[in-house]
């Protein structure tokens, strides 16, 4: 298969309504050629509606979408270059799997023999070869997955959209459709975007991911900044579980230090160009860890509310000074019952400035 | 390169396609209309026809074409917006023009409306409607045109012929003066009682029946099936005929009660005097009553059948755990759960008696109603247009409204949808009396409908129902035997011509509608729903004035033409096409559609591979039941045929106007085995498809 050259993706100043309501409200987006970008977002924050304007299935309202360095705005999605994996997979159930994966060769009038080779072709790089006559009903959920990706593949376009591709699997076979879906678009290096609300998804087969709140774009960023830098409560919310406390930023000796109760954290880097003074900040649950109560320095102190074993950990809410918090602490660490007073103190690592 | 949109090239710009199918149409078809027809008119006329023999409004429209294929403005960046304003100006011209000098268009200038049309959709879409879509624009733009053109100008005619008087004088009063005047009060409040009487006594018995079918017998699936097809195929009048032959003057209970008790009857003593009379007891209110209540149960019966499948078995347990008896469920949990589905089935009774046309006209006798009447109003030497015109409004509204209140108020309140999924469990038995009585009720009726039936077959084959019973072929020979072109053979094979170009044409266009309606936004689609909601509500009658008063002047003249019985064909089963084309495309899913779009498939290829496929079944079904029932329509039509285009019911009617009832009735049981020949012969054909299919996908 000889490779096209990998080409992005723009949004200049999207804006999408439907009637009155608007859906997307000036996007601005980047997508760099040969990389997956996941939009991530709650239901209804337009997500999927970006999908469709770069796929053509919708046009903007106003502003412009390119693919490459053309602009696509008011082309059709039969003009477009794109492919795309559907939520239902929207497989033809009146056609077997090789006519659905041969449709858009059969469309472009590509002659039989080849056509037949290439659908092989595409059916073996999803681990399905010498299904071409079966029917669609015949077919396991994660089947018809692979075919819906071979269907998409097998045009080789310039970019692969996926619909939350995932979401009618089942927790086993969507770890593995995911990591394969990731190796093909390795392999392929066709720029891709991908659609999804489980923030686990996105963050295990993205470079890029786009965290959307209400038809806008709330941060950009690769898996690991979104995950400890995130810069709003919403993302760090979004992306996982999140202690959002007050705090003091405080700058000493060209270093930054919040303090968070009686605790300073360093902060590196995370709060460059902020000034100093009150902020509101971010701790993941993991990065708390208890201790016995003056069993150590730093730290502050309170109480465990109660606790959840959960296998892998177990899950505290802890009280300190009436400020509720909550604390993930992996097994093998001390158990400390309800009612007992903890020393509570904060990995660097998990805690981000989101704010004044 | 990036993208597969190429500009195209002069000579494959798709517009100057339609502009070279422009000016061969103009060269080739007669621009006005032929009086005779396409088919029967002579050289001279036809040649006389073309646009190019005389000066007229055809040489606008080749000016206009010549102009887009010029295109001087081929450059411009406003290109799009001229080439739409100037195909909407030579659409606008053309009508213009032929109206000022009183041209009636003929083929020729109807290509150049789908031409300008094309245009005007290729240069939305350019300018980034609709998704881009030319063929989705042009559809739109066709549906959203014919809507305008074959049901709001219309209709919007019988409102203008109230407001104008005969003498062209504005008399915004009129309609009033009208509505109050002598009779026509009357004339409403017949109607109207007739409907509510009606209504509720189709709602009760198709409830009966449909709770016996249920819930009672598991042995009746024969019955649904023969409820289902029996309205269909059973033309409008048929039953009023058989009604005439049992209770008629003449007919079987007179003369059994005569037998009895009549002048040296079996109960009455010699030389004494009879204590009955033959009389036309069933001419009138409950003769009419009887006919619609008999036409329109079976409706009932399917609507509320499919409500009380529905109800989930779980409610019903969970009533009678809590200690409910039996009564006590039925009562305060199935009725109520019923409650939207019995008031919707009251409501298309209503509708159902203001429309009907058959039965009044065959039994109705002193009563008239408002349906016949607008008929009445314009046959023989009244031809009160404006009076026709009042009454059209008058049951337009009435029944508009009745719509209105089933689609909006009791659409929302229906629960079967709420319940969400059925969980296991069987049905509880209904009450021991309930159960008794819907037995009682459905035998009664099955018996009395096979007796009805029974003499459909049989009064045809007697010398004179009620007379003489003397077995006769004599009907059956004058019509049939005396050769194609005589008797019943010319009105059949109309029939049978106008429903088979009518009835693709229907589900075509049904399912158009139904695709833009569903699947697509666009500025205008409410107008679009408004107008396929008044094709579901407006009744027959109203359809055959308002033609008539719409299509008798130039531009437009179409009375007289073959071609308006086959749109009024279509217009009244367009419900039929749309409701198929909405349920089968509710069964496809939309990334369906949206899959093959991005393998690059145009809309057009994905609507004849994808779509079109997937809704075979409901296209099928779509065109037989409109060739059916096209086959036994009588209210619209009975207004627009001639001579030359008389059609199968109005033949029949004119024989029940002479009084031949023999024959009538003869006509009447041919066409009911035509079509359900028709019926059970394209059922099997699916049955068939259908099980293959199954096969094919297993093997």
């Amino acid at each position: 298969m000889e490779r096209k050259k990998s080409i992005g993706v723009s949004l200049r100043n999207v804006v999408k309504m439907f009637g009155n309501n608007t859906v997307l409200n000036g996007i601005d987006l980047e997508i760099a050629p040969g990389s997956l970008t996941t939009l991530l977002g709650p239901s209804g924050c337009g997500k999927t509606t970006i999908l469709r304007l770069i796929a053509g299935l919708e046009l903007p309202t106003s502003g412009q979408v390119f693919i490459g360095d053309e602009d696509v705005s008011t082309h059709s999605a039969s003009q477009r270059d794109v492919a795309m994996v559907f939520q239902s997979y929207a497989l033809f159930p009146h056609m077997t799997v090789g006519e659905n994966v041969g449709y858009g060769l059969k469309v472009q009038k590509v002659p039989p023999t080849e056509r037949a080779a290439r659908v092989a072709d595409a059916l073996g790089s999803v681990g399905l070869s010498g299904f071409e006559s079966r029917f669609i009903d015949q077919l396991s959920g994660g089947q018809q997955q692979r075919v819906a990706v071979a269907r998409a593949l097998i045009l080789e376009p310039h970019v692969m959209l996926f619909d939350e591709p995932l979401s009618n699997l089942d927790t086993k076979l969507r770890r593995q459709m995911r990591d394969d879906i990731r190796r093909l678009q390795q392999e392929t290096g066709i720029t891709s975007v991908y659609v999804t609300h489980d923030q686990n998804e996105a963050l295990a087969v993205s470079d890029q991911v786009v965290v959307m709140k209400e038809g806008g774009i709330a941060q950009i960023g690769p898996p690991e900044s979104l995950y400890h830098r995130p810069n709003s409560a919403f993302v760090a919310t979004f992306m996982g579980d999140a202690n959002i406390l007050d705090a003091e930023l405080l700058r000493e000796d060209n270093e930054a230090f919040v303090r968070i109760r009686q605790s300073r954290v360093p902060l590196g880097d995370k709060a460059a160009e902020m000034p100093a003074g009150p902020v509101r900040v971010a701790i993941r649950p993991e990065a708390l860890s208890l201790s016995a109560p003056g069993s150590g320095e730093g730290g502050f102190t309170g109480h465990v509310t109660s606790r959840a074993y959960i296998g892998s950990a177990t899950e505290y809410l802890l009280d300190s000074d009436g400020e509720e918090l909550f604390a993930v602490i992996p097994a093998g660490a001390p158990v400390y019952a309800p009612g007992a007073d903890v020393r509570i103190t904060i990995d660097p690592v998990g805690v981000a400035v989101i704010g004044s | 390169m990036a993208s597969i949109a190429a500009r195209p090239s002069f000579l494959r710009d798709p517009i100057l396609r339609w502009c070279v199918a422009g000016l061969l149409a103009l060269v080739l078809l007669p621009w006005k209309a032929l009086e005779y027809g396409v088919f029967d008119a002579t050289a001279d006329e036809f040649l006389d026809a073309y646009g190019w023999s005389h000066l007229n409004s055809s040489l606008f429209a080749a000016l206009c074409l010549l102009l887009f294929v010029l295109r001087p403005w081929r450059g411009s960046p406003l290109r799009h917006k001229i080439d739409a304003g100037l195909s909407v100006f030579a659409f606008a011209g053309i009508l213009a023009l032929a109206s000022w000098q009183n041209e009636a268009l003929g083929w020729g200038a109807a290509v150049q409306f789908f031409v300008f049309g094309g245009i005007l959709a290729l240069a939305l879409a350019r300018m980034g409607l609709v998704q881009g879509d030319p063929f989705m624009t042009g559809a739109i733009l066709l549906v959203s045109g014919l809507v305008l053109f074959f049901i709001f100008w219309p209709v919007s005619t019988i409102f203008s012929k109230v407001i104008v008087n005969d003498q062209g004088a504005y008399t915004p009063l009129m309609f009033f003066k009208m509505i109050t005047g002598f009779g026509i009060g009357r004339i409403m409040w017949n109607s109207l009682s007739l409907a509510i009487v009606v209504g509720a006594a189709t709602t009760f018995l198709g409830l009966v029946f449909a709770l016996f079918a249920a819930r009672i017998s598991q042995k009746f699936q024969g019955l649904i099936r023969i409820f289902s097809i029996l309205p269909v195929i059973t033309p409008p009048f048929v039953i009023g005929l058989s009604l005439i032959l049992i209770f008629g003057r003449n007919g079987s209970i007179n003369d059994i009660l005569l037998a009895l008790f009549g002048d040296g009857g079996l109960f009455v003593g010699a030389g004494q005097e009879g204590w009955f009379e033959r009389s036309p007891y069933i001419y009138g209110f409950w003769g009419i009553f009887l006919a619609q209540t008999l036409s329109f149960t079976p409706i009932s019966f399917m609507l509320l059948m499919g409500m009380v499948s529905t109800i989930n078995p779980a409610m019903e347990e969970a009533s009678l755990t809590m200690r409910a008896s039996d009564w006590q469920t039925f009562r305060y949990v199935t009725f109520p759960l019923l409650r939207p589905g019995i008031a919707n089935s009251y409501l298309l009774g209503v509708i159902s008696s203001l429309a009907d046309f058959g039965n009044p006209l065959v039994l109705g006798g002193d009563y008239d109603v408002m349906a016949t009447e607008i008929y009445f109003s314009i046959v023989g030497a009244q031809l009160d247009y404006a009076r026709a015109a009042t009454l059209g409004i008058a049951l337009l509204m009435f029944s508009l409204t009745g719509f209105m209140l089933q689609r909006y108020w009791i659409g929302k309140k229906s629960y079967v949808t709420v319940t969400g999924k059925g969980s296991g469990g069987s049905f509880q038995r209904l009450p021991r009396w309930v159960e008794r009585g819907c037995a009682v009720i459905a035998i009664i009726w099955i018996i009395f409908t096979a007796v009805l039936y029974g003499s459909i077959l049989l009064g045809g084959f007697v010398v004179n129902w009620g007379a003489d019973y003397t077995p006769t072929l004599a009907h059956y020979e004058e019509l049939w035997a005396r050769g194609f072109g005589y008797g019943a053979w010319p009105s059949y094979f109309t029939t049978l011509g106008f429903s088979a170009v009518g009835a693709p044409l229907t589900a075509m266009v049904g399912l158009l509608i139904a695709y833009v309606t569903t699947r697509r936004r666009f500025a205008g689609r409410n107008i679009v729903d408004f107008g396929a909601m008044i094709c579901f509500a407006i009744p027959g009658t109203v359809i055959g004035i308002s033609y008539i008063l719409a299509f008798n002047t130039a531009p437009v003249l179409l009375t007289g033409s073959a071609a308006i019985v086959v749109i009024s064909f279509i217009v009244r089963n367009m419900p039929v096409g749309i409701r198929s084309g909405v349920s089968g495309l509710a069964q496809i899913d939309k990334s369906l559609e949206e899959a093959s779009l991005t393998q690059r498939a145009s809309s057009l290829r994905t609507i004849f591979t994808v779509v079109l496929p997937l809704l075979r079944p409901a296209l099928i079904s779509a065109v037989v039941f409109s060739f059916v029932k096209s086959m036994t329509t009588v209210s619209a039509i009975i207004f627009l045929v001639t001579a030359d285009t008389q059609v199968a019911t109005t033949y029949i009617l004119g024989r029940v106007e002479d009084g031949d009832y023999g024959q009538a009735i003869c006509y009447g049981s041919v066409l009911i085995v035509t079509m359900l020949a028709v019926v059970l012969l394209v059922d099997r054909l699916i049955g068939k498809a259908r099980t293959e299919r199954k096969i094919g996908a297993h093997a």
